[in-house]
């Protein structure tokens, strides 16, 4: 799928691309460079704080792929950066993609623009992003991607994969799809992933994934959004991206980029905060998109680019017994609050299930089914506190997870995917039980 | 002598008897009133109670953010019955002022004056407790989840300890408000904040001290455990 030129011309006249409230986030001397850069057909948007240990890797990988599948596309690499004082902005601008032969790849025939800015706004991921999809609206962009700067596995190739289907076969949204380890990416394969596609009906595999492709009309959509002052500014942009590709009238799709390794986590990332805020995102997402999701009633799957292949991935060691014990410690200890928000049923069964042994712990599909409803029931109810209703989720996904990796510990890849997409079945045959409870405004019955 | 007797102990017997037919009137309105009042309260309550019923009141209240504060409120009677008892207790105070008033017009405006005075300060100190339950209740909630996902153990016993320290911190403030047992709300106060702290400190660290090591080194442990996971969540 190589980049070709498909009729592309610099816009002559650029009209300001603003939010919706009119104002601009770049800074003076960044419109200055846009000016003087003039246009721009491809846009790739790398977000930092202190990344300084794997942003030049990112930026050779990206600049190295726009050479070799888009030599003859104008292309500028936006660092959009969060205030870093490891020296992030000035490793990207020295950094290049080195000896061209390396990677077989020609002299590029137009050089990469670089435009490093530290972005304004609220802290976050989303105004980072706010910045590259003003940026490339100004440049008038077709085909824009954003990779994340502590990437350890990204290649060239993913930029191919990212910008071909936008430039080459008109697609508006490039979701990632990735080579994970069965235990990696609880979050996304238990709830987020399950709940996108039973409830959009499109079968987005990694709705958070990170790294994304998108046209430039999609990013003029993005910015027209007075989102920016909300949590998808801070947090939630990934699946306010993804859901307002899907709720749009846009084409979406996805493509196979291998293998996702980051730099080493954040110690400071609870688990408990990180569950709070991808759920009270996707969450807000449903309830801001009812009208959408209400209606649908299947799923279907979205056309999916790039070679899949199975890659070796370390063994994980989890330590079960502590999950179990936090799922146990948890259902006794909240049962007073998910009185307030859980049906009967759902609430007497968790209870029930803390009597298993963590060797043998397993929690029915129905019943991690009911109990992620039940919440985003209780969260649209507003029948507790939004930070304490998601964060009593923690001990029952620690029961889920435990329950997962008692139940996948002999599964290959294929077994994975196909346990997955039982429990995302799950998901869309008791929708309607969920999508009732939600109209009338009562609990899961 | 005893005709004497007789004589002085049947003056006042009958002054005694005049009196009481003064009184007796005026206690037979008391009861005629209060039975009346009672009588009243007790039919107006059941007959809005039935009224707001078939007006579906009740149906409406159990919209979600209604029921919500309701139940955040600790309010577990159907909403009629709520309001049917609250009318009920209007005309019983209603009633009793009235009784009062046939028994002495002055007493009756000394209690309403009184009351008009207290009003104020009566409606801040109910304020404060219902801010001071609101407050609590959340606190004791945001302990509760935290120490749940810390895995404190007694997750349960430290939140319901904040709870009742912030809620006697603000029945403190209402009863200075209104201004009685000051003192001892503040007792209770200190008791609770400085001695009950400092007897858990120390049955925890000395009489507990090996309890104490263990339980802090499994707390370590466990939080190392999940910071440094090999899990990757997302």
């Amino acid at each position: 799928m190589p980049g070709r030129d498909a009729g592309w011309t610099p816009p002559v006249h650029r009209a300001e691309h603003r939010d919706m409230s009119g104002s601009t986030i770049l800074r003076d001397e960044v419109r200055r460079t846009l000016d003087t850069i003039g246009a721009a057909e491809i846009v790739v948007g790398i977000p930092s704080y202190n990344n300084a240990r794997t942003i030049a890797h990112v930026v050779q990988a990206v600049t190295a792929g726009l050479a070799k599948y888009f030599p003859d596309h104008p292309a500028v690499l936006v660092n959009s950066d969060g205030g870093s004082t490891d020296g992030t902005p000035d490793i990207v601008a020295g950094a290049e993609f080195g000896e061209a032969r390396a990677i077989l790849v020609a002299q590029r025939s137009r050089a990469v623009h670089k435009v490093i800015t530290a972005y304004q706004g609220v802290p976050g991921k989303g105004s980072a992003f706010r910045t590259v999809f003003e940026i490339a609206g100004r440049l008038g962009a077709r085909a824009c991607a954003v990779v994340d700067s502590d990437l350890r596995s990204i290649t060239p190739e993913w930029l191919q994969l990212l910008i071909g289907p936008v430039l080459d076969e008109g697609f508006d949204y490039v979701s990632p799809l990735y080579a994970r380890h069965k235990f990696d990416g609880t979050i996304t394969n238990s709830i987020v992933y399950p709940l996108v596609r039973s409830l959009y009906g499109r079968r987005v595999r990694q709705p958070i994934g990170g790294d994304f492709g998108f046209s430039g009309r999609l990013a003029a959509h993005f910015l027209a959004h007075d989102v920016w002052h909300s949590d998808v500014a801070r947090f939630g942009i990934d699946i306010w991206m993804t859901t307002t590709a899907l709720v749009g009238d846009f084409r979406v799709c996805q493509s196979y980029l291998g293998a996702k390794i980051h730099d080493a986590k954040d110690p400071g990332a609870h688990l408990g905060t990180m569950l709070v805020q991808v759920t009270g995102s996707l969450f807000g997402q449903i309830e801001a998109h009812e009208r959408h999701w209400l209606a649908r009633t299947s799923s279907e799957a979205v056309p999916e680019f790039g070679f899949r292949y199975e890659v070796g991935l370390e063994p994980v060691p989890v330590d079960v017994g502590r999950m179990v014990r936090a799922f146990q410690q948890g259902v006794r200890d909240f049962a007073p609050l998910y009185e307030q928000f859980m049906d009967r049923d759902t609430a007497r069964d968790l209870a029930a299930l803390a009597a298993q042994p963590p060797e043998t712990f397993h929690m029915p599909t129905d019943l991690w089914v009911r109990s992620v409803y039940g919440f985003a029931l209780g969260h649209h109810q507003r029948r507790l506190n939004a930070e304490h209703l998601l964060g009593s989720l923690t001990p029952v996904y620690l029961g889920r997870t435990a329950s997962w990796v008692n139940q996948a510990a002999a599964y290959g890849a294929t077994e994975v995917e196909h346990e997955l997409d039982k429990l995302c079945e799950r998901f869309e045959s008791l929708k309607p039980i969920f999508a009732k409870a939600w109209r009338e405004g009562r609990m899961l019955s | 002598m005893i005709a004497v007797n007789l004589g002085s102990m049947w003056d006042p017997l009958l002054r005694f008897l005049e009196r009481g037919e003064n009184l007796l009137p005026v206690l037979l309105a008391i009861a005629v009133v209060l039975v009346t009042g009672l009588l009243l309260a007790w039919l107006a309550e059941a007959v809005l109670r039935w009224i707001l019923r078939r007006l579906g009141f009740d149906r409406i209240a159990r919209r979600p953010r209604v029921s919500d504060s309701l139940r955040r409120a600790g309010l577990r009677s159907q909403p009629s019955d709520l309001v049917g008892q609250l009318l009920r207790w209007v005309i019983v105070i209603l009633t009793l002022l009235g009784a009062l008033s046939i028994l002495s017009a002055e007493a009756t405006d000394a209690v309403i004056g009184a009351m008009v005075t207290y009003m104020p300060r009566l409606v801040a100190g109910l304020l404060l407790l219902v801010v001071g339950y609101a407050v609590s209740t959340f606190t004791g909630r945001s302990v509760l989840i935290w120490s749940v996902n810390a895995r404190v153990q007694g997750a349960r016993w430290l939140a319901g300890a904040v709870r009742l320290l912030v809620g006697v911190f603000f029945a403190a403030l209402a009863l200075e408000n209104l201004g009685f047992g000051r003192d001892i709300a503040l007792v209770v106060l200190a008791i609770l904040l400085g001695g009950g702290v400092f007897a858990a400190a120390l049955a925890y660290g000395l009489a507990g001290k090996e309890l104490a090591r263990q339980s802090l080194e499994r707390m370590t442990r466990e939080a190392h455990g999940e910071e440094h996971g090999t899990l990757s969540h997302l």
